[in-house]
């Protein structure tokens, strides 16, 4: 099993200020970019860094290709994934795109993961005029159009429902052949089957127990070998899936450093959609309303809600709660061998989130290395082993990375 | 992976091998439709399916919200009303389109298997 780091760049607004303070911005990009350069030298395999626009504190992260960028120049080995790229048109023109993807190879060497997604909140696909309905169509024929930019000369255009373009030969092209591992943003059940049924890794969201990968991954990987319609050049057969970690000497002082980031996480993350009130852009302060929200169940003493069936509801009452990675050495090595029982390939972690300390992150990635790490890495060859079984009799190029 | 050979009501089986076999063969439009009929015969063989509830945010509400809303929707107030319909929004569907509504509803049927 793999490891890796996953950015929103969080930022909530300081209490005592309606707004940012001047260097906040500045601080979150370059403390992450230390974060990276330090997983990078610790042996961390991938960061993933999403891209979301208009989520104020949620997410500053609009621009992941410049950090990525960035990134690139402070490391070495590191891969550097998108986690995810908005497909739609509106959002981010395909052709951009394969421009972007492909200089960022170049830049890297060779070490881009290409994520792709649809976007999700009404904030931004209403921000871009994305109606959520064609969402799903309008990321399959722009990613599928992406990667043809990045293999063909020249490229043929195409006239499609939701994009149009003439025959042009769009440059650079990746350093990859024929490009970067490509993967897709799943939430939910049917998601991880579009992933599997397309040749592309799922990059899961949905916070799944060990229970529930033991059962997904297996279909995934029926449906790669027995049903795939790979929508690029390659296949990236692969199963990840991000999860919140803090890494101390003790539970006690891993939870008291990092539940407070991941509650807010979890706050942050459903407060933009319904049953809650619409968020008034420049005008809400998430973290106060977080705040509040933690006082006033200290208060109640008020018992934590069942855990919600339907699978986005789960996905965000998982978010801002301990999940199996916060904590000592000990409890983290025991949840990761039920996954990796399971055969995931990797896990993301969230580390950076909420009002999370720069110094404390940076401890609980040198713990986690030191003392987590090593009996993972030493068992990756027998995993990489169960892969290459799972692929017998796939014809298809394959160009994961795990 | 789900797989429609476990669908005991043969007519329902039959449907859903040849909207995998449409999505297969790159006709999605077709595939969803397929997919959509599956699942309103799965109703009707299994109209408990209409009144089934999940908790969702500290509520019951009716399990078939979680129906995909990719242009081909479920008016829940035909669920409501026992006779569930489909409101085709789009005239033409992509195969991660086929692919969401075919596994849904063969999920649905699976679990419903009588």
């Amino acid at each position: 099993m793999k490891f890796g780091l996953f950015y929103e760049l969080q930022l909530p607004r300081p209490l005592d200020n309606d707004q940012w303070n001047p260097d906040d911005e500045y601080n979150v990009v370059h403390q992450a970019l230390d974060q990276i350069e330090l997983a990078d030298k610790l042996g961390f395999d991938y960061v993933f860094e999403v891209e979301h626009h208009f989520l104020e504190e949620y997410s500053h992260s609009s621009a992941p290709e410049i950090v990525l960028a960035a990134a690139s120049q402070r490391t070495k080995r590191i891969r550097l994934g998108h986690g995810i790229v908005h497909m739609p048109p509106a959002h981010n023109h395909p052709a951009r795109v394969a421009e972007r993807i492909a200089t960022l190879d170049i830049v890297s060497n060779g070490r881009v993961e290409f994520g792709t997604g649809e976007g999700a909140t009404d904030m931004e696909l209403g921000g871009f005029g994305t109606p959520r309905e064609q969402k799903k169509a309008i990321w399959e024929e722009a990613t599928r159009e992406c990667l043809r930019m990045m293999t063909t000369v020249p490229y043929e255009g195409v006239q499609g429902q939701y994009l149009q373009m003439p025959v042009r030969n769009v440059i650079p092209k990746p350093i990859q052949k024929p490009h970067p591992p490509v993967w897709v943003a799943a939430s939910r059940r049917e998601t991880f089957m579009v992933a599997g049924r397309l040749g592309i890794g799922a990059l899961g969201f949905g916070f799944e127990t060990p229970e529930e990968a033991a059962v997904r991954i297996p279909a995934y990987w029926e449906l790669v070998r027995e049903e795939s319609m790979p929508i690029g050049a390659a296949m990236n057969p692969a199963v990840a899936t991000v999860a919140n970690m803090m890494c101390c000497r003790t539970d006690e002082e891993a939870m008291a450093k990092g539940m407070p980031g991941a509650q807010f996480f979890g706050y942050s993350l459903g407060r933009g959609m319904p049953p809650n009130p619409p968020l008034q852009p420049g005008r809400n302060h998430l973290n106060r309303e977080f705040n509040a929200q933690m006082a006033a169940q200290r208060a109640s003493s008020q018992s934590l809600e069942q855990e919600p069936e339907d699978e986005s509801a789960r996905a965000l009452y998982r978010a801002g709660r301990r999940g199996g990675f916060m904590g000592s050495p000990e409890f983290l090595r025991e949840n990761l061998r039920k996954y990796e029982e399971a055969h995931l390939d990797a896990i993301i972690f969230i580390v950076q989130c909420g009002d999370r300390k720069h110094d404390d992150i940076m401890a609980s990635l040198e713990l986690f290395a030191q003392e987590v790490m090593p009996e993972f890495a030493d068992r990756h060859a027998d995993h990489q082993e169960w892969r290459r079984r799972q692929l017998e009799g796939v014809e298809f190029p394959v160009n994961s990375t795990i | 992976m789900a797989r429609s050979d476990g669908v005991a009501n043969p007519e329902l089986r039959t449907m859903f091998q040849r909207a995998q076999r449409e999505m297969r063969e790159g006709k999605a439009t077709e595939s969803v439709h397929t997919s959509v009929a599956a699942f309103l015969k799965t109703c009707e063989l299994c109209p408990a399916i209409l009144a089934e509830t999940i908790r969702v945010r500290g509520r019951d509400v009716r399990t078939l919200v979680q129906f995909p809303r990719l242009g081909a929707n479920l008016r829940l107030e035909s669920v409501e009303a026992g006779k569930p319909e489909i409101v085709f929004e789009r005239e033409r569907f992509a195969t991660s389109e086929a692919i969401t509504y075919y596994e849904f509803a063969l999920d649905t049927a699976l679990a419903h298997n009588e």
